[in-house]
């Protein structure tokens, strides 16, 4: 194993213990014939050995505090306000879901509205037909006419 | 700490109690992370707060503890980069000679073991950004290279290399502050 490799697995697994066995005991016997590597793992034993964690600082507890204060004005402010509340809540494919069913809903209800009215269009032409029918006793017009007749005509 | 799904449970119901046990589990490690990535106390402080309330309307997203765990972890390393970039602070590799000379001057008045912690706390501020990062979240918070990987959202190998440059740096500034301080550890 050339020194490059072994330094660099010195650097994380190694210190962090997290090498195989099979590689450990590569490294293990490159360490005892490589000066070089032995010295530079005797200089990151620092990352093993110290212990960082001492650097950590207590959180000033007025931070909780101020959280605990901001939250309950808004849980105050936001109880007259209760039907609003769910809805900014709802997962990404809910509002997806809500948005598909609109969209459905507004062009059946179209189709619907254009079904009707031709239903209605149809009814007005054929009571005209019936009262042309009616009035006419033209030959041309003996036989009575439907409203597919009219629309060839 | 553990949290029990029913603590997450009532906290996501409202209740301020059951929340603060979650914050005292998830707080101390937003605030020495973000800490050491903005450096700046007062900054630091308003992120916390800034975190634990929107945490707290998108807890019901996160009934287990580790998701909430990673989610955590990945928002305060990703709200304080974000603020170091509003505000504008360039991730200057050197602190100013001001902070090694105040240092120099409480040197005498403390003990020899915060000083040492101030100098191992001045090397790990000079470390570039993205290897600081790195840095914090193994040596100081004690995360595997999975957490890490997971938190910053990169590949495992990326992680380790990323560690053994930012210990190796660590070294050398390790070294340089040592030596502007006239200090021997």
């Amino acid at each position: 194993m050339k020194c490059e490799i072994v330094k660099k697995l010195l650097l994380t697994n190694y210190i962090d213990g997290q090498l195989t066995l099979p590689i450990k005991e590569q490294i293990d016997a490159h360490l005892k014939k490589c000066n070089g590597c032995r010295e530079f793992l005797s200089r990151i034993k620092i990352f093993s050995e110290k212990n960082f964690n001492l650097l950590n600082e207590d959180v000033p507890i007025f931070i909780w505090d101020n959280v605990k204060n901001k939250l309950i004005k808004r849980q105050t402010s936001s109880k007259g306000n209760q039907y609003t509340f769910p809805f900014f809540f709802l997962k990404k494919y809910q509002y997806i879901f809500a948005g598909v069913l609109f969209l459905i809903m507004f062009f059946a209800s179209i189709n619907v509205y254009k079904l009707i009215a031709l239903h209605k269009t149809i009814d007005l032409i054929e009571d005209h037909l019936a009262f042309i029918n009616s009035l006419s006793s033209d030959s041309e017009l003996e036989e009575d006419l439907c409203v597919d007749d009219w629309f060839i005509l | 700490m553990n949290l029990t799904e029913d603590i997450i449970i009532a906290a996501i119901s409202g209740d301020l109690k059951a929340y603060e046990k979650i914050y005292q589990a998830f707080a101390p490690f937003v605030f020495n992370v973000a800490l050491r990535i903005i450096r700046n106390r007062s900054d630091t402080e308003d992120l916390v707060q800034e975190l634990f309330i929107k945490l707290f309307y998108k807890l019901r997203f996160f009934k287990r503890e580790a998701k909430l765990k990673t989610y955590i972890y990945r928002m305060a390393v990703n709200m304080s980069l974000n603020m170091l970039k509003k505000k504008n602070r360039e991730d200057k590799r050197h602190v100013t000679l001001s902070k090694v000379e105040n240092f120099i001057s409480i040197k005498d008045s403390n003990s020899t073991v915060s000083i040492q912690k101030k100098i191992v706390e001045l090397a790990i501020s000079r470390l570039p950004q993205k290897y600081r990062v790195c840095f914090i979240l193994r040596q100081l918070e004690d995360c595997s290279y999975d957490e890490i990987a997971n938190i910053l959202n990169i590949n495992i190998n990326t992680v380790k290399s990323r560690l053994a440059r930012a210990r190796q740096y660590f070294l050398v500034e390790l070294e340089t502050v040592k030596k502007e301080v006239g200090y021997e550890m």
